[in-house]
């Protein structure tokens, strides 16, 4: 009963896991490329870490693995909010409009250092 | 009680996850006492603020609605992604904030973007309003209405600020 | 029935992973491929539970947990120093 759980979420958390990375590939811009991830982190590898704790339990109980997922899910909105900053901040292609009107975002900032300023990023 | 341990929540969750890795033995008991008291102290600067929690049983009906929506949101942008690409319609949407607290609203901007189909991606300087970008998104007042009260309202209700 | 479902996993994670590689090397922006990492830093995570519930062990798990802590300081550094041009104000 406790294997067919387990076999259940581990397929769930396949087929999640393969769509987010799929979305990585597929999607057209930076921006939508963006919700890939975060994806693929809360229901992929938050049921494949699920069926470890549910596997887990004949021998002994643990909470280490759901610490794991505890922390990814704290820090997937961190990391997709600083690499936002980079798409607005760099002016990555975008099929949705920028807003033109949001205050913070249409100048270089500042304490950018020179020698960066002059030469463009790779890929840039 | 107050000069030892002043955040006693932190405390004793610092605690419990030091023993959930580590395990039971006498001297893992030791350090997680220590680790409890110590550490809430060295970050008592960044802590200050934190506003209390009003009401615990709200606060966890918040996290079922979280996780609910996590599963749903999940299998409909699975349905997107999958789906003909040029039928999405990406966009940015602009979140007026009624939460004002900076943890409030960090953990708002957290909730919507831990939610698959909208990631927060920036916050105007005087904190007013979140910027979204929404994979796929019909009616932006439709979407923001939706948003604030299904979040926003529930946390303004569990923190006292 | 179990052993089935961890082979099924361990593929598509491989599957994941080789869709990561292509978004990686394919880019076009540095960001793309910071993001690119972070997905793929993830499904190591996943990779390594797997394997621990395969062989019923928690050895994987410090790894797991040594990843997730890295690979969140990496893509947060990364970020930044893409967005503003260095890492620490």
């Amino acid at each position: 009963m406790l294997d067919f759980l387990v076999s259940i979420l581990l397929l769930v958390g396949s087929f999640f896991i393969v769509v987010g990375a799929f979305g990585l590939v597929r999607l057209p811009d930076f921006f939508m490329r963006l919700h890939g991830p975060t994806k693929s982190t809360t229901l992929g590898v938050g049921s494949f870490l699920l069926a470890a704790v549910v596997h887990a339990v004949d021998d002994g109980f643990t909470l280490r693995e759901l610490l794991i997922a505890l922390f990814l899910f704290i820090t997937a909105p961190v990391s997709a909010f600083l690499l936002g900053q980079v798409g607005l901040r760099r002016h990555v292609d975008s099929r949705a409009p920028l807003p033109e009107d949001f205050p913070g975002l249409r100048h270089e900032p500042p304490d950018l250092p020179s020698r960066l300023r002059q030469t463009p990023l790779p890929g840039d | 009680m107050n000069t030892l341990c002043p955040f006693p929540l932190l405390s004793v969750t610092l605690a419990i996850t030091w023993l959930a890795l580590e395990g039971l033995s006498p001297a893992d008991l030791v350090l997680a006492l220590v680790l409890a008291l110590i550490i809430p102290r060295v970050i008592a600067p960044l802590l200050k603020e934190m506003p209390g929690i009003r009401s615990v049983n709200a606060a966890a009906r918040l996290v079922l609605l979280v996780a609910w929506d996590i599963v749903v949101a999940n299998i409909t942008v699975a349905r997107l992604v999958l789906g003909p690409i040029s039928r999405l319609r990406p966009g940015f949407v602009q979140v007026p904030l009624a939460v004002t607290h900076p943890h409030a609203i960090a953990l708002f901007a957290s909730i919507v973007s831990i939610v698959p189909g909208s990631v927060s991606i920036a916050l105007t300087p005087d904190a007013r309003t979140l910027l979204l970008h929404v994979l796929h998104v019909e009616d932006d007042a439709h979407f923001v209405e939706m948003i604030k009260a299904r979040y926003e309202k529930p946390l303004m209700e569990i923190l006292e600020c | 029935m179990l052993t089935a479902a961890v082979y099924i996993a361990l593929g598509s994670i491989a599957l994941a992973l080789t869709l990561c590689m292509v978004r990686l090397m394919r880019g076009p922006h540095p960001a793309d491929r910071v993001l690119a990492f972070d997905t793929l830093y993830i499904n190591t995570i996943a990779l390594l539970t797997v394997l621990g519930i395969y062989q019923s062990t928690a050895i994987f798990f410090e790894a797991a947990l040594l990843i997730a802590l890295t690979g969140f300081v990496a893509t947060a550094s990364l970020a930044r120093f893409l967005a503003r041009g260095k890492v620490m104000e």
